[in-house]
């Protein structure tokens, strides 16, 4: 099974090491050629606020096929006719895939930490801040692997490539618009409050805070803004891996299921 | 080693036809006591038939004593058919015979007509 | 011994019945034929009878292990066929590989040869390879001679009966083209309309047949007297397949044995006749 699964799906193993390559060796070159005062952030910077959809790709390209193909090339009837199991093949493949795109994302983390360190004197250097947030720490290994197992689950229930690659992004995107909301509540915010107008220069402080939201406006009784700490970080960081976590194998008990159902 | 081939459309059970032409081959000496029969398997090989349409082939052959099969081994051809000796002359005398029907404006038809009949009859004399 | 016996199976997708209280023994060793007309429920026993299905009722039992062939002979198209055979190798701890390896030689193929680039009937001989090498006891086949021109039909059959005479496995096999069937299939299942009409040993079904015909003014009176299970009445003659023997007939009456094919014509004809082993009673 081992090998059945690396031969057939080496082309996402192949094309995904070259992507993590390709930006590891963009952010290494960055860095190095780049000094902290210079503007070698603002270089990357905008490339860095499209890498949170990567999970999408990693929900298409390794999870909507999984199931699907084999049910729409005819082949889920020589894969499941033979001595092992079909619950076996799915299980092992689920486990195997979601192992080495966890590893990618969680690999994928290290870089961007990494780069964002060189960084440390920026103040949007922010690895709190939401853009960064899922780039950063565990959170990238579970976005991957939920994104993986979504994919998977759909393609197993809809048997169809192209529809399960596009319910995939559909439902992905609006998770991970529906978590960027949420995240400001996993606890309670703090009010900082703000004496003069909202400006930037409340982000010029050596707190790396998450945003929520200003309070202003007549209404509030001091006005400010609604802020988590940087020092909750990795509560949050794994607050998040919880909830992606516990999605994930919910999704991969639905992948079981609809490889065991047999109508 | 004997080749079977097989007549589709000739409406014989097949496993006859296989066993009509070991006789036949037995007959005309290609087969002798002691030749090795081809295994089923390399009869269905070629034929595509039936393993136990073969196996039933050996089983009548065997039960003519005709054949015997040892375990293991395969099955053998245990004594021949017909006196070898005589044939030759019958042949070359219906060789005779045939000449001379053509001559008498037979054909092929009026032959095989007149060989059955003649068949029958004789069948009946020996019997009775 | 039994190599394969379904017991009541029932199999109903929405609110149409496939299959319906089917109950039939396929004896260890023989090679068993499935044939009905398209939709009669071939593919749903056999996809039963592999377990790719449930049954909604009846049960389904198969002694040992079990290989199953589709009619699309699905493959991985991107394989090679050194990559197929080790696809079955790793997915089947009973894999014959020596076996595997013979048949490819013995069909010309270089093992580096990508499936995608093989004839119809190449692919079909590599998907009889991955099947075979598994050893099975039961080989059950969907429709395999499909798709094939007349000579890899003729060689998937072939290849097919050598398997059998050297395993001695038992091989369900379904067609709705009988005459691909006579001389290889040993026994003959008729499924008609989701209901098992025929089951038995072939030559049994042979002898025990007949195809009578003589003056139709006799006719009712000969039917009367067995089983009849297709009649054809012309002006003054009349025909009968008849299952059973009617006795001594008229001198103007003809009896006639009985090819595979007119005996499953005839009872595709005639869905309310059927042929299966009468219930044997043992003493308790």
């Amino acid at each position: 099974m081992l090998w059945l699964t690396f031969r057939q799906h080496r082309a996402q193993v192949a094309a995904t090491a070259a992507l993590l390559v390709a930006i590891g060796t963009a952010l290494l070159v960055n860095a190095a050629t780049a000094t902290v005062d210079d503007a070698g952030f603002g270089v990357l910077a905008p490339l860095m606020t499209w890498l949170p959809i990567l999970p999408v790709a990693v929900g298409v390209f390794w999870g909507a096929p999984l199931v699907a193909a084999e049910h729409e090339r005819g082949t889920a009837l020589l894969a499941w006719t033979q001595s092992v199991s079909r619950d076996r093949w799915v299980a092992v493949k689920l486990a195997l895939l979601g192992t080495a795109v966890t590893a990618g994302g969680l690999l994928f983390g290290v870089m961007v930490q990494a780069w964002l360190d060189h960084y440390a004197g920026i103040p949007e250097a922010n690895r709190f801040a939401h853009g960064y947030f899922v780039l950063t720490g565990v959170v990238p290994g579970l976005w991957w692997l939920f994104a993986f197992l979504l994919g998977a689950a759909l393609g197993a229930v809809l048997r169809r490539t192209v529809a399960a690659m596009a319910v995939t992004v559909g439902a992905l995107l609006v998770v991970m618009l529906a978590l960027t909301r949420l995240r400001g509540y996993y606890v309670d915010p703090v009010l900082v409050p703000m004496d003069g107008p909202f400006d930037g220069q409340v982000f010029a402080g050596a707190d790396r805070w998450l945003f929520v939201k200003p309070v202003l406006g007549p209404s509030a009784a001091v006005p400010g803004m609604l802020v988590q700490p940087a020092d909750r970080y990795w509560r949050f960081q794994w607050t998040e891996a919880a909830i992606l976590g516990t999605a994930s194998l919910a999704l991969a008990g639905a992948a079981v299921a609809a490889v065991r159902r047999r109508a | 080693m004997l080749i079977f081939h097989l007549d589709r459309r000739s409406g014989v059970a097949t496993y006859l036809q296989l066993v009509h032409q070991v006789k036949q081959a037995l007959r005309l000496g290609v087969l002798r006591p002691g030749d090795k029969l081809p295994t089923a398997k390399e009869v269905v090989a070629e034929l595509a038939i039936n393993p136990n349409t073969v196996l039933k082939a050996y089983r009548e052959l065997e039960r003519e004593g005709l054949a015997i099969g040892r375990p293991g081994l395969g099955t053998f051809i245990e004594r021949g058919l017909g006196a070898r000796a005589d044939h030759g002359h019958l042949r070359t005398a219906l060789h005779a015979w045939f000449r001379d029907a053509r001559a008498a404006g037979l054909g092929p038809e009026d032959i095989r007509a007149l060989f059955d009949a003649v068949a029958a009859e004789t069948q009946g004399e020996r019997t009775a | 011994m039994n190599a394969f016996s379904t017991t009541g199976l029932s199999k109903r997708f929405r609110r149409k019945w496939a299959l319906r209280d089917c109950s039939l023994a396929i004896p260890r060793g023989r090679v068993a034929a499935l044939v009905g007309p398209n939709g009669a429920g071939k593919t749903t026993l056999l996809r039963l009878a592999v377990g790719l299905i449930r049954p909604t009722a009846g049960e389904v039992t198969a002694a040992g292990a079990v290989a199953f062939l589709s009619q699309e002979k699905p493959l991985y198209q991107g394989f090679t066929l050194a990559e197929t055979m080790r696809f079955g190798r790793e997915l089947n701890p009973s894999w014959d590989g020596d076996l595997a390896t013979a048949r490819i030689a013995e069909l010309g193929l270089s093992p580096k040869s990508k499936i995608g680039a093989l004839s119809g009937g190449q692919r079909a001989q590599v998907a009889l390879t991955l099947v075979l090498a598994k050893r099975p006891e039961l080989l059950v086949l969907d429709e395999p001679l499909s798709n094939l021109d007349p000579l890899a039909r003729h060689e998937v059959m072939r290849a097919l009966m050598a398997a059998v005479a050297d395993s001695g496995m038992t091989v369900l096999l379904s067609s709705h083209v009988v005459s691909d069937l006579e001389n290889t299939c040993d026994w003959l299942v008729v499924l008609n309309r989701g209901r098992v009409q025929v089951s038995g040993a072939v030559d049994d079904l042979v002898d025990e047949h007949r195809l009578l015909t003589g003056p139709a003014a006799e006719v009712d009176a000969v039917a009367a007297r067995t089983e009849v299970v297709d009649r054809a009445d012309a002006a003054r003659q009349s025909t009968l397949l008849v299952n059973g023997d009617p006795g001594p007939l008229s001198p103007q009456w003809t009896r006639r044995a009985v090819g595979l094919e007119d005996l499953v014509l005839a009872y595709l004809r005639s869905p309310d006749a059927a042929a299966l082993p009468r219930p044997t009673l043992t003493s308790a």
